[in-house]
């Protein structure tokens, strides 16, 4: 019996073969790519919060007076009261406030080593709050929606300068 | 799968053979067996990350909390010392140890911190806090 061509069935096998494959191949460079993109986000966190943690109690050690202006958790919704102020001998005023997906600083002066401006990236929907304990100043960041910890949580302790001590909430 | 043409070939067949499928098998295998540890190895290295961050930040706070107490405390504040809720909480088997040394330079406190991670039990992280002696604020390094 001569054959010419290929049958039906060969060309189906052969395409569903193709199609797996190709399924397979396309799954897996998705994959490998959304991995990618979030992986980047969660370092630029993780560098994030290691940054804004040395910079706080960089703050706070040189501080010459500070005031803490929120006393209850200030969620990203109510980003126009500043959480903290700080009187720097070189930088003027600082001043930290919460924003939608970051926390600010600002600065009156511009010092050799910082801009007047940062903003720490941050999860969406941090609700942060800022509070003395003894001669510790502790600033912390939780995720509004939920009282469990997770894992971008930030809790910074600062010393205070001796001898000084934060005015509260005006 | 290999296609042959009726005319270029004197076998007229259809159909795979055991070793196109074999050898197809194997090519799938290899491929899945290489990047499937790859993605488990990239989720527990974010989440060692992740443990690794906390733990700076742990021993930073712990740090804080030292230089805040004044220095004829010290002894008293190293035999309390404990990990905070948060680190016992997201660090599996945490340890916190501190050890005092004087030296000629004033009083050095070494913060280390230890859990259940690969390497981590056997080199924990560590920080030094330093009170100096002649009236000099202490500072963490």
């Amino acid at each position: 019996m001569k054959q010419r061509g290929h049958t039906l069935i060969e060309l189906l096998a052969v395409m569903t073969a193709s199609m797996t494959l190709l399924g397979v191949a396309a799954g897996l460079l998705h994959r490998a790519l959304r991995t990618q993109a979030s992986t980047r986000h969660l370092l630029e966190l993780e560098h994030s919060g290691l940054l804004l943690a040395r910079q706080f109690r960089s703050d706070v050690a040189a501080a010459t007076d500070i005031r803490i202006t929120t006393d209850s958790p200030q969620a990203a919704a109510d980003i126009r009261t500043p959480l903290i102020r700080l009187q720097l001998p070189v930088a003027g005023e600082v001043v930290y406030q919460a924003g939608i997906k970051a926390l600010h600083r600002y600065q009156d002066r511009r010092s050799p080593d910082a801009p007047l401006h940062e903003a720490y990236r941050m999860p969406a929907g941090m609700a942060w709050q800022v509070e003395q304990a003894g001669a510790l100043i502790h600033l912390n960041g939780r995720h509004a929606a939920t009282t469990q910890a997770r894992p971008h949580d930030i809790d910074i302790l600062a010393a205070l300068p001796p001898g000084l001590r934060p005015k509260g909430s005006q | 799968m290999r296609l042959i043409h009726p005319q270029s070939s004197p076998h007229l067949r259809s159909g795979i053979s055991s070793l196109e499928l074999l050898v197809a098998g194997v090519l799938i295998s290899a491929a899945m067996a290489t990047t499937l540890p790859l993605f488990i190895q990239h989720q527990r290295m974010i989440v060692m990350t992740g443990r690794e961050r906390l733990a700076v930040e742990e021993l930073a706070n712990q740090a804080e909390q030292l230089r805040a107490t004044p220095p004829a405390q010290w002894n008293a504040a190293i035999a309390a010392l404990q990990p905070s809720a948060v680190a016992v909480h997201r660090l599996p088997g945490v340890r916190l140890s501190a050890s005092q040394s004087s030296t000629a330079l004033g009083e050095r406190v070494v913060l280390a911190i230890a859990w259940n991670d690969p390497g981590r039990q056997d080199h924990p992280l560590t920080l030094a806090v330093w009170q100096p002696l002649s009236g000099m604020e202490a500072s963490p390094q």
